[in-house]
């Protein structure tokens, strides 16, 4: 009588935790497991692009992470731009901002986006938008939102705190000429 | 000693379930619409009461254009009657909610005329229409930390500014 009641007890055990095992509880299980493991990657793939792109590398870096037909929406620019346009904007920024950084405070993977925030900085050590060097070091805030599909990057969408930049450059917001 | 052969798997089989319902602190697809909605009435309609409902009251927004940091209700309160007095005809609409663990992203478009003074600056009378991104992370149901994201430049430029180079005190006295 004492063994049967040893018994039972672990046979109902077997019993509950075959029960939780059913194929497709597992195969959900499983699949999940594959989609974190996406997210992961395409987080990284982000953290490398932000992190790790500076004037140097940004070309090499741009064609190992960046499908080759990306579209880029800059600013809520309702119009996306194709490569040709973002290089132009790239080497024209980084002819003003030479040395320019950016860090990650967050980072949001579901399905195929990812969504970073982080804060560009930079020194004004050379002319920059037209006003001379001052030495001084700006930050600016942004927000983009990176769609991937196998493992590259196939779209953008990008809200950088641009007025707060150019306004650290000690530019002002005046009414426009023809409205004064 | 059989009552105690009874326990035991009773205990595992407890311990068990508890494992299965792992606490989880991820918001539902269900009450991120609830907090959007309500967020829409407070900003739209200027329901502020609906307020103390969808945040904690040590909430933080992060937001551009601005240099502090808005913490607690009644900062957040303040600055929404005064966008609510530059644009009295405010209307924000949804585009797209992205719900992942703790955090919620919204997507959202802003119209309003700017009927009433924005900050220091007097009323344009103009339209103006942008889009912006809201990260809010939240924390047993209430919003904890806001982050607003949007082109502020833009939203200047439809309202008739523009940006002007800086003028150095040296180069003006040099004109005079």
């Amino acid at each position: 009588m004492k063994k049967l009641c040893m018994i039972l007890p672990l046979a109902l055990i077997l019993c509950f935790i075959v029960g939780c095992q059913d194929k497709g509880a597992m195969a959900e299980l499983e699949q999940f497991k594959v989609k974190a493991e996406v997210e992961e990657q395409n987080k990284e793939i982000i953290r490398r692009w932000i992190e790790e792109v500076n004037k140097e590398n940004f070309e090499q870096l741009f064609n190992e992470l960046w499908a080759e037909d990306c579209i880029q929406y800059m600013n809520s620019n309702p119009e996306p731009i194709d490569n040709e346009q973002y290089n132009q904007m790239i080497e024209h920024f980084y002819s003003n901002f030479p040395a320019t950084t950016h860090e990650i405070h967050n980072i949001i993977a579901k399905e195929d986006k990812v969504i970073a925030m982080f804060t560009a900085r930079t020194t004004h050590d050379v002319d920059s938008y037209g006003v001379p060097a001052t030495g001084k070091e700006l930050a600016w805030r942004a927000i983009v939102i990176f769609q991937i599909s196998d493992g590259k990057i196939q779209t953008r969408w990008e809200v950088a705190d641009i007025l707060s930049m150019y306004k650290q450059l000690g530019m002002e917001l005046k009414p426009k000429e023809s409205e004064k | 000693m059989k009552k105690l052969l009874m326990i035991i798997p009773l205990v595992i089989l407890l311990c068990f379930t508890f494992c299965c319902q792992q606490v989880e602190e991820a918001i539902t697809e269900e009450q991120a619409k609830v907090l959007v909605d309500r967020a829409l009435k407070i900003w739209n309609e200027g329901n502020l009461e609906l307020l103390e409902d969808v945040m904690a009251s040590d909430v933080e927004r992060h937001e551009y254009g601005i240099l502090e940091e808005l913490v607690g209700i009644d900062a957040i309160k303040t600055y929404i009657i005064n966008n609510r007095n530059a644009f009295p005809d405010l209307n924000i609409t949804i585009d797209k909610i992205i719900v992942k663990d703790d955090m919620m992203v919204w997507f959202w478009t802003y119209m309003g005329t700017n009927t009433g003074p924005l900050w220091e600056l007097p009323a344009t009378g103009k339209k103006v229409k942008f889009h912006g991104v809201t990260i809010v992370r939240v924390v047993n149901g209430k919003e904890v930390e806001i982050w607003d994201f949007y082109n502020t430049l833009d939203m200047m430029e439809q309202l008739g500014f523009t940006l002007a180079p800086p003028q150095p005190p040296e180069t003006q006295e040099e004109k005079k």
